[in-house]
């Protein structure tokens, strides 16, 4: 009882620290990419929300953001940028194309990045207003703060990425290789 | 058309010259498919018609429809209403394909050519009938304009053309295992051949694509080891089997991109370095092809603008402008635009003209590490988001341009406040040139970086910014004008060596003649309608629309079933910020454009980054590519 509720309390610490230092991958395909200027530049500041810094390597990213079209030529590398990233992450799809497509139905595109990565956060618009994406922000770091998001879920199921067993043999449970996909 | 082109053509070809003919204003030649090489190079070589540049090629694919015949031969047909818009529209009925080529080919190979000292246009088409195999061949005139090398391909890609001769045809824009050939009217737009996808329980099953070989590489054997790095997948010709240690020197592939910090825009650039230096560039692009062509074919005229919206995303207004333009050729409508549409159209256009060279100037400061310019460039731009917005209702996607017209009129006080916002511009842009123009890193980066000679430029079907700053003065604003253009002033940038700087100059300049031009249309705007008054072409007013049973039908038919645009083709050419920017649209009458391909200039430029960077080292390849302004959604439609 006494160990579950300091667990709770370092989960939390731990979410809270996490909503706050969302290192992002900007993933930047087409005309949402402009807007995503504006969202990083001096008007909007996406600073303010703790996350500021793109890393232009996924290895060093938390948050994937899909910010554009994925067409089907693309979604292969979408997806190993996706395998490259250090658990945990979360995706946040930038646009209607990345949601859904959006009015890209053709042999060309991919309907909605989910057919290939998982999603955590949908910001629909063509392309989303600045607003709206810091809105979609902060739903995303209210569900970490929660730990609700389906990437934080599994890595408590296996015990990976808690503070507490780091150091233990634990969170290197064979589930790891289930969730992660085919290797390509 | 001079009757001097005419008599020339004549001549060399003979009787293998089927039809010489002019639609609003485009001048037409019709050669059979052996005459191709020798009509191309008379066009090109002889100081009579000196035809420079091949500003576009493409295809049209008449299998759905054909178009009437009017050349002389006194014979018309119906257009094929029933067919072209009913459920068999893009199918692949096989009566239709029958009574089609019994005696009408079925494809038809288009060239757009300039010639930039006569400012003469000419369209040069081949008529290519279908074959057993599927896959019709003609000539390729790549060694008569390098720049017809990459439309080549994407006519191979996209239509399943063979051109014989040329050096390396293979698909650009979609990949290798795409299976047939998606712009052909019998295949189907949402037929799609996934590379990626999710299975059940999280699983992601992915085929890595093929990464197509750059082909002009080293060949093997020759004592160099080739490494091969950033594409586990991707091995390069020769191999390390071929390795010899005592080599002197090793080759290293490097891939770059498509997802890279430095390339604004998705393309992949496969490298072979020795050391620093590039000695081989192979550019693979389609990672941002969303098929504007299949879908513009699915929708009415006025559905196409959301599309052209997201071609060049750094400036919308004017890719709508182009394609309005084209459709207005088609209708008749050029000369009629209500003045005052015609300058808010300039106003906007320019306005999105400086957003996109903001954009470009900016993106390529940053990159070179110049960070606070480009927040500035992106704080000015911020203000002209605000503008349009108030005056279209969206920050980048404005869908506000019509056929015949503009949808909404400025609202009160807007043009005081577009007044008031250019003077902030002018103070942001001195800020960027106190800082950048004299800065030693940022010239020794980009100067002498990149050039291209004017001749090369040419070439390679190089427009805009990117060609002024080779020295030629080409501008479509000043040699065709369109809208009002004439009745404005102002200058035309060019730089002198071709290279880096000079075309970040040219953008900078062309920035404060885009506010001379906007404050001149400011004063000179009269009041007045702002669409054209055709029942035809736009929607009645809406209490109209409410209060009488006509300008219900009016509306409905416009929306329903589009605007009926007579049968022709025509070709519209605007100055678009990165050149340029062409509308090749062929109208069979129904509401919906038959074939409506679009002229991106970036695509035809990106084609000489290897040519630009070969011999340079590779960091080299940042403000080249930055200042080649590469737009996914314009190059690869």
């Amino acid at each position: 009882m006494h160990f579950e509720a300091v667990t709770t309390r370092v989960h939390d610490a731990v979410n809270w620290a996490r909503k706050f230092s969302l290192f992002q991958y900007p993933f930047v395909t087409a005309c949402c990419g402009m807007e995503f200027m504006s969202v990083a530049g001096p008007q909007y500041d996406i600073a303010r929300f703790g996350a500021e810094f793109p890393r232009f390597s996924p290895r060093q990213a938390d948050l994937l953001m899909v910010v554009g079209t994925v067409v089907e030529k693309m979604a292969p590398v979408l997806h190993r940028i996706y395998e490259q990233m250090a658990e945990p992450k979360w995706v946040m799809a930038f646009g209607v194309c990345a949601s859904s497509g959006g009015f890209y139905q053709n042999y060309s595109t991919t309907p909605g990045i989910d057919q290939v990565i998982p999603v955590d956060v949908y910001v629909p618009g063509c392309p989303p207003r600045p607003e709206q994406v810091l809105d979609g922000l902060l739903l995303l770091q209210d569900l970490i703060q929660r730990g609700a998001t389906p990437n934080q879920q599994i890595m408590v199921e296996r015990g990976d990425g808690d503070l507490l067993h780091i150091g233990t043999s634990r969170h290197r449970s064979p589930g790891r290789d289930k969730t992660r996909g085919e290797k390509p | 058309m001079s009757q001097a082109v005419v008599e020339a053509l004549r001549q060399r070809l003979g009787t293998r010259l089927i039809g010489v003919h002019s639609q609003f204003g485009d001048d037409t030649v019709v050669i059979e498919r052996g005459a191709l090489l020798p009509a191309c190079r008379l066009l090109r070589e002889d100081p009579r018609l000196s035809m420079k540049m091949l500003m576009d090629l493409t295809v049209v694919d008449y299998l759905a429809w054909r178009p009437p015949l009017d050349n002389g031969s006194g014979r018309t047909e119906e257009p094929l209403h029933s067919l072209a818009s009913g459920p068999l529209r893009g199918a692949a009925d096989p009566r239709l394909r029958y009574r089609l080529e019994t005696d009408r080919p079925r494809f038809e190979v288009v060239y757009h050519l300039y010639s930039p000292e006569r400012k003469h246009r000419l369209r040069l088409k081949v008529p290519l009938a279908d074959v057993d195999d599927g896959y019709p061949e003609l000539d390729s005139v790549v060694s008569v304009w390098r720049g017809a090398d990459w439309y080549e391909r994407e006519a191979w890609d996209f239509y399943g053309i063979v051109f014989r001769g040329h050096p390396d045809l293979r698909r650009i824009l979609l990949y290798e295992e795409f299976e047939g050939h998606p712009l052909r009217k019998d295949y189907p737009k949402e037929r799609r051949q996934p590379l990626a996808r999710r299975g059940g329980e999280g699983q992601v099953m992915a085929r890595n694509p093929t990464l197509s070989t750059p082909q002009r590489a080293h060949p093997p054997g020759n004592g160099r080891r080739t490494v091969v790095l950033g594409a586990p997948d991707h091995r390069a010709p020769g191999g390390e089997a071929q390795a010899a240690d005592d080599s002197p020197t090793e080759l290293l592939h490097i891939n770059m991109g498509p997802s890279h910090p430095a390339m604004h825009g998705t393309v992949r650039l496969v490298l072979t370095l020795e050391g620093e230096t590039v000695v081989d560039a192979d550019v693979e692009l389609g990672y941002l092809h969303r098929g504007f062509e299949k879908e513009a074919e699915a929708a009415t005229y006025t559905q196409v603008f959301p599309y052209t919206d997201r071609m060049n995303y750094a400036s919308p207004m004017l890719n709508a402008i182009a394609y309005a333009h084209a459709v207005e050729k088609l209708l008749g409508l050029g000369r009629e635009l209500p003045l005052r549409a015609q300058y808010l159209r300039v106003i906007t256009g320019e306005l999105s003209r400086i957003t996109d060279h903001l954009t470009c100037d900016g993106a390529s400061a940053m990159e070179l590490g110049a960070f606070t310019p480009f927040l500035w460039m992106m704080k000015a731009r911020d203000w002209i988001y605000r503008l349009l917005e108030e005056l279209t209702g969206a920050r980048l996607t404005y869908s506000w341009i019509r056929i015949g017209g503009v949808a909404s009129d400025a609202p009160e006080g807007w043009t005081e406040r577009v007044t008031e916002t250019l003077p902030r511009i002018r103070e942001v842009m001195g800020e960027c040139r106190r800082v950048l123009v004299d800065h030693r890193i940022f010239r020794d980066r980009m100067e002498d970086v990149g050039a291209i000679s004017a001749e090369d430029a040419m070439a390679f079907g190089f427009t805009g910014p990117q060609l002024r700053s080779t020295g030629v003065a080409m501008d479509v604003r000043r040699d065709h004008p369109y809208l009002v253009y004439d009745q404005l002033e102002f200058d035309v940038p060019v730089g002198t060596t071709g290279d880096c700087y000079d075309r970040f100059l040219v953008r900078l300049e062309e920035i404060d003649e885009s506010m001379r031009i906007i404050e001149q249309a400011l004063e000179q705007m009269p009041p007045g309608p702002i669409l054209v008054n055709d029942p035809l072409v736009t929607l009645p007013p809406k209490p109209e629309v409410y209060d009488t049973i006509e300008g219900m039908i009016r509306h409905f038919k416009v929306v329903f079933d589009g605007i009926k645009v007579p049968p022709g083709e025509a070709y519209a050419y605007t100055e678009s910020a990165n050149g340029e920017l062409g509308f090749y649209v062929v109208a069979d009458g129904s509401g919906r454009p038959y074939k409506c391909r679009s002229r991106g200039p970036s695509f035809t430029m990106t084609q000489a980054i290897p040519h630009m960077i070969l011999g340079r080292q590779i960091a080299d390849i940042i403000p080249i590519f930055g200042q080649i302004n590469y737009i996914g959604g314009e190059a690869e439609r």
